[in-house]
């Protein structure tokens, strides 16, 4: 029982480890603080979606 | 003449046209996504998942490989559905104007008087109280849902203001330069973990407004008549007036 106890924490810390980091807390945070940046990360898509659509062959 | 003009084979003009509605569209998507951290984390999940699936088939894993690819399949119908209010609110604000202030006039010396005044007398008779001062970000989308007001600041009228069981009380006072903009404002609450077991959601709302507007708000505890301060999503204690006053005066400089 220990041993699949200690299998398990071994698989899921680091997923707990990753969740208790708030990253998506701190981007979200950070792209509310600077929303100008939302504008150019859609311009860098739209760039991307643009190019693959018309020009990628 | 312009509408002839072509780029490797492709008409200019479709090319604009097609690249400024793909633009507006991905801003709203973006607007919507990176603006709440609840649906971010769900869309983190999604592309997670979406990875997993990719490499599930590309391996030739089966079972996982079509467990997967379905999950993948109902996991944005199943974002919509758990995330209904959320999508909603954030649909609502998405083409709200981001008014950034740059000429603020905040509030003068007798208002940070008032503020500090009325919220050490409210400490004195441990009555809640939530007070949001605006600086560069407008807080418009909050007031709009509020009480308008736009009346001088008093510490008399803060203090009435917070009379428990009255149609005010509840809810934030939103100051603006030197007047009082709004009462009974909401704000969305933090996700933060609070340990401290005796902040209650009127720490969470301010805590919640600090995190996404560069406000102040002073949260004064029904419980235990603690006066604090939230600012740039930490929440601070303030034990006497003089140190409330110190951090108005930077705050509002």
């Amino acid at each position: 029982m220990e041993f699949i106890k200690r299998v398990l924490h071994f698989l899921i810390e680091p997923f707990k480890k990753f969740g208790s980091l708030g990253i998506s807390e701190k981007i979200t945070r950070y792209l509310t603080k600077h929303k100008f940046l939302i504008y150019i990360l859609a311009f860098i898509t739209t760039s991307i979606l643009i190019y693959f659509v018309y020009f990628y062959n | 003449m312009i509408l002839a003009l072509q780029v490797f084979g492709q008409d200019l003009w479709r090319l604009f046209l097609d690249f400024y509605l793909i633009w507006l569209l991905v801003i709203f998507i973006y607007k919507i996504v990176f603006r709440n951290s609840k649906i971010f984390n769900f869309v983190m999940i999604f592309m997670v998942l979406g990875v997993v699936s990719l490499l599930t088939q590309k391996l030739g894993l089966k079972v996982s490989g079509s467990i997967f690819s379905y999950i993948v399949e109902w996991f944005p119908v199943l974002l919509i559905v758990i995330m209904a209010p959320d999508f909603r609110r954030m649909i609502e604000f998405t083409w709200k104007k981001d008014n950034k202030n740059e000429n603020i006039i905040m509030g003068d010396q007798s208002t940070r008087e008032a503020i500090v005044n009325a919220a050490f007398y409210l400490s004195s008779q441990n009555t809640g109280a939530l007070m949001t001062i605006e600086k560069h970000n407008t807080l418009d989308q909050f007031a709009d849902r509020a009480i308008m007001m736009h009346s001088s600041i008093s510490k008399e009228l803060l203090i009435n203001i917070f009379v428990p069981n009255t149609p005010l009380h509840d809810g934030a006072v939103i100051i603006r330069g030197d007047e009082i903009l709004c009462a009974g404002a909401y704000f969305i609450l933090s996700e933060k973990e609070v340990e401290d077991k005796t902040m209650g959601s009127r720490h969470r709302a301010a805590l919640g407004i600090s995190e996404v507007t560069d406000s102040l708000t002073i949260i004064v505890s029904e419980e235990t008549g603690d006066v604090s301060i939230a600012v740039e999503g930490i929440l601070l204690k303030m034990n006497d007036k003089e140190k409330l006053r110190e951090y108005l005066g930077m705050f509002m400089r």
